[in-house]
């Protein structure tokens, strides 16, 4: 008997449509197809800024997991450029009438990396260890499970209402549902699966502790019909080999620009930009980072009332700050939504735009006056291991002693100071870098 | 969580929950959980002879190829 809800039949098979979506960030575009004729082979050599601390994308927080191990794992679902939901390893999927689940019908003849032929056993297992994982698996109702209903069908139960889900599913970056052999994913422990066989273009090959991780063209990939557009349709290995070194040091990265010991370059500073830009050899490229976020001890001090913050956030100059951090208006975007500026054409809103950037303290002004304020010293904790959270600090100060409040900055290394995040006696804010969130409901200050 | 953004996330579809959208902005320009001060961008380099370079939510380097 089947137990799951009706699925509707005109909605969501195939594709659903968030919006049409345009880019005019002046990032480098995510188009598609590869040039005709593309010279193929040979090895692209990535310098990139951190190592992984693990390759289980399911486990990692780090961004650096997923944008190596991206090319070695796909999920049953994922996004076009316009960030339209559209099938990767399923063949078509199916949100019930009622949002409470998701049927997704399995691409036959898809290959893992080890020669065996995805299965619904696979995915089931693949969906049960992401959901009980630290990952965007979490994001999902407690209620959620995933079961087989024949060979090459499996529904996602959610339990309750959510059609959010849909976009955590297709989120391709940190946390992201990859599928893999059910044997990998049922004996995997909390620190991580120990092999990594997935069905992408690329095959892991191996990872040499502080030097690097080398990926290898996978040949009996199975290669979607559809035009690539994004992170969707064909995605095809134009190398043979992909290797990201772990560059640590940025001069190091520049440097290795110039001399052509790399392809390409993550992660290049700022203040570099401009240099590299001049020579001819090079090119290059913006997109979005993260965003710059105030947070607040909401357990202890000033900021527990609510009206506090609203104070504070009408009344900074969030240029100011972001030009602080940045320095140039080329490297941030004034955003007043809690989706990135990428994803505004599909969260659309004008709801704060008339109080977001005001740089008028009269607010606080009142707030203070309201209150008696009487110069209670407030305290900012940050870290100079990331300059750009600095540098904000730094203004973010200057600008709340304007204000007239009294503001003393303490400055740690970054172990320090997320321990301190946890002390509710050790500070009033710490302003941090946010990567973006599948839906909004995946912010980390929804949670 | 207040009711809002449970409701938000209980939609039965993608199209309820965007219409839903501007009463969870509401919320956070009520409740200021952070403040969220702007975004920012990265820069990557490339030879130029790396083709169809590109970034989603990641880097993304099938479909690239080198042409030296």
């Amino acid at each position: 008997m089947q137990k799951f809800p009706r699925f509707a039949l005109v909605t969501m098979i195939g594709t659903v449509l968030l919006s049409a979506c345009g880019n005019d960030s002046g990032d480098t575009e995510s188009s598609a197809e590869p040039t005709e004729g593309a010279t193929t082979g040979g090895e692209l050599k990535v310098a990139y800024s951190a190592q992984p601390p693990i390759l289980d994308v399911h486990e990692s927080s780090a961004i650096a997991t997923s944008d190596m191990m991206r090319h070695v794992y796909e999920s049953l679902v994922t996004v076009d450029s316009s960030y339209n939901i559209e099938p990767m390893l399923a063949e078509s999927y199916e949100l019930s009438e009622d949002g409470t689940a998701i049927e997704f019908v399995l691409r036959e003849d898809v290959l893992f990396h080890n020669g065996e032929t995805m299965t619904a056993e696979d995915v089931v297992a693949s969906m049960e260890k992401w959901l009980d994982s630290p990952g965007n698996g979490n994001k999902l109702p407690d209620t959620a499970t995933i079961e087989q209903i024949d060979d090459k069908t499996v529904v996602l139960d959610l339990g309750e209402p959510m059609a959010t889900a849909l976009p955590i599913l297709a989120f391709n970056s940190v946390g992201f549902p990859a599928i893999m052999p059910a044997e990998l994913a049922e004996e995997a422990d909390g620190t991580g699966v120990k092999e990594y066989i997935g069905t992408g273009p690329f095959k892991f090959d191996e990872w040499i502790q502080d030097q690097h991780i080398k990926l290898l063209k996978f040949e009996d990939y199975a290669i979607r019909d559809e035009p690539a557009d994004g992170l969707a349709g064909a995605r095809e290995a134009l190398v043979d080999e992909l290797l990201f070194e772990f560059i640590l040091d940025s001069s190091t990265r520049v440097s290795g620009m110039q001399s052509r010991q790399f392809d390409v370059a993550h992660a290049v500073p700022f203040d570099n930009a401009d240099q590299l830009e001049s020579d001819p050899n090079l090119t290059n490229h913006t997109y979005p980072g993260a965003y710059l976020t105030i947070h607040f001890n909401k357990r202890e001090g000033f900021f527990t009332e609510q009206d506090a913050r609203q104070a504070l956030a009408t009344s900074i100059d969030s240029e100011a700050i972001l030009t602080g951090a940045y320095a140039s208006d080329d490297y941030y975007v004034l955003n007043h939504n809690i989706m990135m500026y990428h994803q505004l054409e599909q969260w659309p809103s004008d709801v704060g735009q008339d109080v977001y950037n005001t740089n008028d303290s009269s607010n606080m002004d009142d707030y203070l006056s309201d209150i008696g304020y009487d110069g209670e010293e407030i305290t900012i904790i940050t870290t100079r291991d990331y300059e750009d959270q600095y540098n904000g600090s730094v203004v973010l100060q200057q600008q709340m002693e304007q204000m007239g409040l009294n503001v003393k900055i303490e400055v740690y290394d970054w172990p320090t100071l997320l321990e301190m995040n946890q002390d509710e006696n050790a500070y009033d804010i710490f302003v941090l870098a946010n990567v973006s969130a599948a839906e909004p409901g995946s912010n980390v200050f929804m949670n | 969580m207040p009711s809002v953004v449970d409701d938000f996330r209980a939609s039965a579809t993608l199209e309820e929950a965007q219409d839903k959208y501007d009463e969870v902005l509401e919320w956070y320009w009520e409740y200021i959980p952070v403040v969220r001060i702007g975004d920012f961008k990265r820069v990557a380099t490339t030879q130029e002879y790396i083709d169809n370079f590109r970034y989603q939510d990641g880097f993304v380097f099938w479909g690239v190829s080198k042409n030296d």
